[in-house]
């Protein structure tokens, strides 16, 4: 045989023995080359570990009723985490008499990166506006956090309208049941009073969280759920504070108010318990407008079964201890909120 | 006899009869017709006076902080409990001052009455204990004021409950079934108990009056209940009703709680 038929002969034979072993060799290659090719790899360029990001829960308010074009502010809070940096956008579903509108509006300012937040936002049309508000936050997704704004219109404007603060010189009314009895001889476990702020309320600070902005709002919230329009004092009347009273520091608020020849202070233990006082005096002729359950709280609050309990009383009042008493008939409220039926020791009181 | 007599004697008895009746009428008018219990239940023995819950069966009591642990103490503690207990509710037990169980039977029937009087405004006769099963007691607080308070705890088919009232004030409804329910069983619902078309509103313009007697909530749970800290616990489902009475607004203790 000659060198060149031997060479071809051994070619072709290779090439056989390779198309024929070719899956085994593939795998061999794969097993061994691109194995050790690998962790050769990996020990020279050093792969970072996945840092796992999580979205903080996230509580929004925003006040609930607002004029046309009055800006407002949303307000969010997480609990203390480290700074992150969050992007907010808000999509408008505005319902008005029977038709529905989607926008989106930009909250401007920069991102986010605190556990707390605010933005200005601001409203033009009459109606209930849903906003749902999108946090999103790099490498955690988003969270979406739905709320309800109700812009009024002219008249209801007009209704809500009229109300002026009533300046009480200690913070305080004092009760008595005759015009002769003085406050201050009254025994101390029968005097009646009010206290608008004991001492054991201190000013909200603005950290952390922005307390000193936010529970206004929740304040402002809750009373405007409680009472019709026509019984509403202005958002800036509402005094908020934390009260060290208990461990819990509880943010209470009030406003002392007067609307028509009513005289109103309404008290709040916020997401616990309120109580609304309303006062006239004794020889106002009793109109249509007059201090009747039905005029007052809303229709949510007046079906059978919801917590509210009401009580009228012939007294005098003065605005210091012994000072001038007014002949006044008074209409007192108190309402809960659910959270007080709960298992942490309901019992005697 | 003649028609003429007949009819005579026949009036004068139908006046008669008349007469009688009105001034039965007249008397049961007068007394108010005392307050029965349409069902007996049977008494639910509850060795420390108190039951404790936990949301998750496999968490200890003991562990839970304090400001989230739930429980419901009627009467007062046993010394050993109270001891087993820590620091913390040691003045809680302290803050709710000396609690004394009423022994004077005069005053024990009165009380009793009272109470269910007052349950009667919010609740189904159905659902209203017999007179001698509630325990009636004086709770003076630390402040000298004292209170009386009663409680009582009973059990029905397929259920416990638990009354807690303080007079004048407010009461507790506690009710639990086992969870789940056995088959054929319905969890019981706050308006198969409450019967409040009555008593709501009683209003006079100009002089003082209660538009809403009877302040009402509930709520319902799912949580694991015992008669002791450390068990045994059993799945429950619980209704919890609150009723407060308007008649207890006043301006001594009004706001916020000092």
């Amino acid at each position: 045989m000659k060198p060149a038929m031997k060479l071809n002969l051994l070619r072709n034979q290779t090439l056989l023995a390779l198309s024929l072993f070719r899956f085994p060799i593939f795998c061999a290659l794969l097993l061994f080359g691109f194995n050790g090719y690998s962790k050769a790899g990996a020990e020279e360029v050093p792969q970072l570990p996945v840092q796992k990001v999580v979205m903080p829960d996230i509580m929004v308010t925003a006040p609930a009723l607002v004029a046309p074009g009055e800006p407002f502010l949303i307000m969010y809070r997480t609990r203390p985490v480290t700074p992150v940096r969050i992007r907010l956008e808000a999509e408008v579903e505005t319902r008005r008499e029977e038709t529905t509108e989607f926008t989106r509006i930009k909250l401007e300012g920069p991102d986010l990166t605190a556990s707390s937040g605010k933005r200005q936002c601001v409203l033009k049309a009459p109606g209930v506006h849903y906003l749902t508000l999108t946090f999103s936050r790099e490498n955690a997704g988003t969270i979406k956090k739905k709320i309800s704004i109700k812009v009024l219109n002219t008249e209801e404007l007009q209704k809500m309208a009229g109300a002026t603060s009533w300046t009480l010189p200690d913070k305080a009314i004092y009760i008595s049941p005759g015009a002769e009895t003085k406050w201050s001889e009254v025994p101390n476990e029968k005097r009646e009073q009010i206290r608008l702020e004991p001492k054991t309320f201190a000013p909200l600070k603005p950290v952390p969280e922005g307390e000193n902005e936010w529970w206004p709002i929740e304040a402002w919230n809750e009373i405007s759920s409680m009472l019709h329009l026509e019984w509403l004092p202005e958002r800036n009347m509402v005094m908020a504070f934390e009260n060290a009273a208990r461990p819990s520091r509880d943010r209470v608020a009030y406003a002392a108010y007067i609307r028509n020849n009513y005289r109103i202070i309404f008290q709040t233990e916020i997401g616990r318990q309120s109580w609304i006082y309303i006062e006239r005096p004794a020889n106002l002729n009793v109109s249509k407008n007059a201090a009747q359950i039905e005029n007052i709280l809303p229709d949510s609050l007046l079906l059978p079964g919801t917590s509210f309990v009401a009580r009228a009383f012939n007294r005098h009042r003065a605005l210091k201890p012994d000072g001038t008493m007014e002949s006044v008939h008074i209409l007192l409220i108190h309402i809960t909120q659910p959270s007080q039926v709960h298992l942490k020791m309901p019992g005697y009181k | 006899m003649k028609k003429s007599k007949i009819w005579r004697h026949l009036s004068a008895a139908l006046l008669g009869l008349l007469i009688c009746s009105s001034l039965a009428f007249a008397q049961e008018d007068e007394v108010a017709p005392p307050i029965v219990a349409k069902k007996t239940f049977q008494e639910w023995s509850l060795p420390e006076n108190a039951l404790f819950f936990k949301s998750d069966d496999a968490a200890d009591w003991r562990q839970t902080p304090f400001e989230e642990r739930e429980w419901i103490q009627v009467g007062s503690l046993s010394k050993n409990l109270f001891i087993a207990l820590d620091p913390g509710d040691a003045l809680q037990i302290t803050r709710r001052g000396e609690y004394e169980v009423v022994d004077d039977m005069e005053l024990k029937t009165q009380l009793r009455e009272k109470v269910l009087a007052e349950l009667s405004y919010a609740i189904h006769p159905d659902w209203l204990p017999a007179p001698e099963q509630m325990v009636v007691a004086s709770l003076t607080h630390r402040s000298g004021a004292v209170r009386q308070v009663a409680h009582c705890a009973f059990s029905g088919a397929g259920f416990n409950g638990l009354y807690i009232a303080t007079l004048g004030k407010d009461f507790w409804l506690y009710l639990e079934q086992v969870e789940p329910l056995p088959a054929g069983a319905k969890p019981i619902q706050a308006g198969d108990i409450l019967d409040l078309g009555l008593n709501q509103t009683i209003q006079e313009p100009d002089s003082e009056w209660a538009t809403r007697r009877v302040g009402v909530q509930s709520r319902e749970f799912i949580r694991y209940r015992a008669y002791l800290p450390d068990g045994p616990y059993q799945r429950v489902r619980i209704l919890l009703i609150h009723c407060r009475f308007a008649d207890a607004l006043n301006f001594r203790s009004f706001g916020y709680p000092g």
